[in-house]
């Protein structure tokens, strides 16, 4: 039994993603950590941008703020900075967060403000129709690359890392256990925690790829390196029967940990202190 | 049984993908060969890139016709995996016994609660009579390379036998790759030398105690998607044919909770007691056990 299902807005469910979507496992496991760590989610905000993965905060019966394209992190810097005591979680997908919103990604982590940003990676713009993402690995096929992506994607992971993140995780949709774990880890910490989570559109990324739908690109993700390292320099790649490396092998678990003062630390805001909702 | 030239025996070498249980198999049959038996030799590998089975099972004897073991005819049971042993034993004989190391592989689609789902059969295992389990991997570690954890257990299975250690030795030499060899003969020494089992872990009796398991689905809520069909071990959940899933066999549940963490709709829910159960209001609620 899932406790967090109390947490959810009943009228607002059955949720519309699509069938199979990674981005509902992702939702199942961050309300179960919700109700684990806070008896009430009254100190709690639940931040988003646009996308799909940012729709998921309207089914939780939290403070939730349903934002512009991109611009999640810094609603929820401001938000943060003016109520010091509440928990902040920022809700992104890839294309709002490193595409659009990249450059608010980069600032947040680089003043290290004490929120978390749980990133749903799934390597496309799923609600506005499947287009190329930042983070859309090479070859992969996607409504504005029909011949096979040409670019490098970002590693979110690197690049919160680079700005200054003070920690790192990544998780997947497939081992709901250790993105609960890493969830909960990047809530106890103080600073900017970031959480990149691999999880798949089944309608557009999928479906392009050929890659299978539900269960099969569910477990297309047990392809990915299973092993919790630090290890940021290897980053081998798995290549589909096509040569292709639809699916890369990442590095999973807390990639990165560091301690540096916080924002509100620094401003020395009044009544700030480790959120606990 | 003492003279090995004329000794039979049936026995199986479990693990996971992975693991070295067919290179283990092979080592045992090269032994048996030494000595002039006949011996014939199954495996099993389907699912072995997931962290699945492997299994192989190798009967030797003066003259071997079948190669597959009887129910209740199995003499040792050589397991690298502290559950895959636990598969063998139906099989095992009144004489029979097991090596197996302790060593736990969480095959990746398995959540921690599938673990404590499971955790009766690993606690009667360590108090089953005949059962010696034991840290294989830390023999290995000690050895030098934690991959030789098989090899150490087939040290341990060597001294139950009547084979000579140069024989064993001979074998490990020609089937393990030549920059491996040294590692390997002294992960098998020190399992051949390891003799006593470590103390049984205390089994709580309320762990002993079968679960209770419900589950319940919000057909409303599902989508269809096919993950918990697919995703269950047990193979509970079906599609029917307005694309809503349906249990089948609910008694086979073990509550390992899959489905439910696996749900991108949030429509299954498994639970595990009773109480929380009577108080379910969800839609639909199947009682398996
Ligand atoms: S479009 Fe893709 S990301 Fe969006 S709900 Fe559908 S499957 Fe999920
Ligand atoms: S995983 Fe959930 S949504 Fe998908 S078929 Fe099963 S119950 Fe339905
Ligand atoms: S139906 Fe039972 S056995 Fe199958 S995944 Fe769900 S909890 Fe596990």
């Amino acid at each position: 039994m899932n406790p967090g299902k109390a947490l959810l807005r009943p009228d607002m469910m059955p949720h519309i993603l699509c069938p199979g979507c990674g981005h509902g496992i992702v939702l199942n496991v961050l309300i179960r950590v919700l109700a684990r760590r806070y008896a009430s989610l009254d100190k709690v905000a639940l931040v988003a941008g646009i996308g799909c993965s940012s729709r998921i905060v309207g089914y939780i019966d939290a403070n939730t703020l349903h934002t512009t394209h991109g611009r999640a992190l810094s609603f929820a810097t401001g938000l943060k900075l003016a109520r010091p005591d509440m928990t902040v979680i920022v809700v992104t997908g890839d294309g709002d967060g490193l595409g659009i919103g990249g450059n608010h990604l980069i600032h947040a982590a680089r003043r290290n403000v004490d929120l978390t940003c749980i990133l749903f990676n799934n390597e496309t713009y799923g609600m506005t129709g499947g287009q190329l993402a930042p983070t859309t690995v090479t070859q992969a096929y996607t409504t504005t690359s029909p011949y096979g992506n040409r670019e490098r994607a970002f590693d979110a992971a690197l690049l919160a890392t680079a700005a200054g993140a003070t920690f790192v995780a990544r998780g997947q949709a497939f081992r709901p256990d250790l993105l609960d774990d890493l969830l909960d880890q990047a809530l106890d910490h103080r600073g900017f925690s970031f959480v990149d989570v691999m999880t798949d559109c089944t309608e557009y990324f999928g479906r392009k790829n050929a890659l299978g739908g539900g269960s099969d690109l569910l477990f297309s993700q047990s392809r990915s390196d299973v092993e919790v390292t630090r290890d940021l320099n290897e980053w081998p790649q798995l290549q589909d029967p096509h040569g292709f490396a639809i699916r890369e092998t990442l590095a999973m678990g807390v990639l990165h940990e560091s301690d540096r003062p916080t924002l509100e630390a620094v401003m020395g805001l009044s009544g700030y202190r480790r959120g606990e909702g | 049984m003492n003279d090995p030239a004329q000794m039979s025996a049936n026995l199986v070498v479990a693990g996971v993908g992975g693991q070295g249980v067919v290179l283990a198999g092979n080592i045992i049959s090269e032994v048996t060969l030494a000595y002039g038996l006949d011996v014939k030799k199954a495996e099993v590998h389907g699912m072995s890139q997931r962290g699945g089975s492997v299994s192989a099972q190798v009967r030797f004897g003066p003259e071997v016709h079948g190669v597959l073991v009887e129910k209740g005819r199995l003499d040792w049971i050589v397991a690298f995996e502290w559950a895959e042993a636990l598969r063998w034993l139906p099989l095992l004989g009144s004489h029979g016994s097991v090596f197996a190391s302790t060593e736990q592989v969480i095959p990746p689609v398995s959540l921690r609660d599938r673990v404590e789902g499971k955790v009766r059969y690993p606690l009667e295992f360590t108090q089953h009579p005949r059962i010696r389990a034991f840290d294989a991997s830390g023999l290995a570690r000690q050895a030098g390379n934690v991959k030789t954890a098989g090899v150490a257990l087939l040290g341990a299975l060597s001294s139950a036998l009547p084979f000579s250690v140069e024989a064993w030795h001979q074998a490990i030499k020609e089937w393990v790759p030549a920059k491996a060899v040294e590692v390997n003969l002294r992960a098998f020494d020190l399992g051949r030398q390891w003799q006593s089992a470590p103390p049984p872990r205390p089994v709580p009796v309320s762990e002993l105690v079968p679960r209770q398991v419900w589950l319940s689905l919000e057909e409303s809520w599902c989508k269809g998607c096919g993950i918990c069909v697919n995703v269950c071990p047990e193979r509970i959940w079906r599609l029917n044919e307005r694309n809503v899933v349906e249990v089948q066999e609910v008694e086979r549940c073990t509550g390992c909770g899959l489905c439910e963490k696996l749900c991108p709709d949030l429509a299954i829910d498994v639970v595990v007691e009773s109480a929380s159960a009577a108080a379910w209001g969800g839609a639909k609620l199947w009682q398996p056990n």
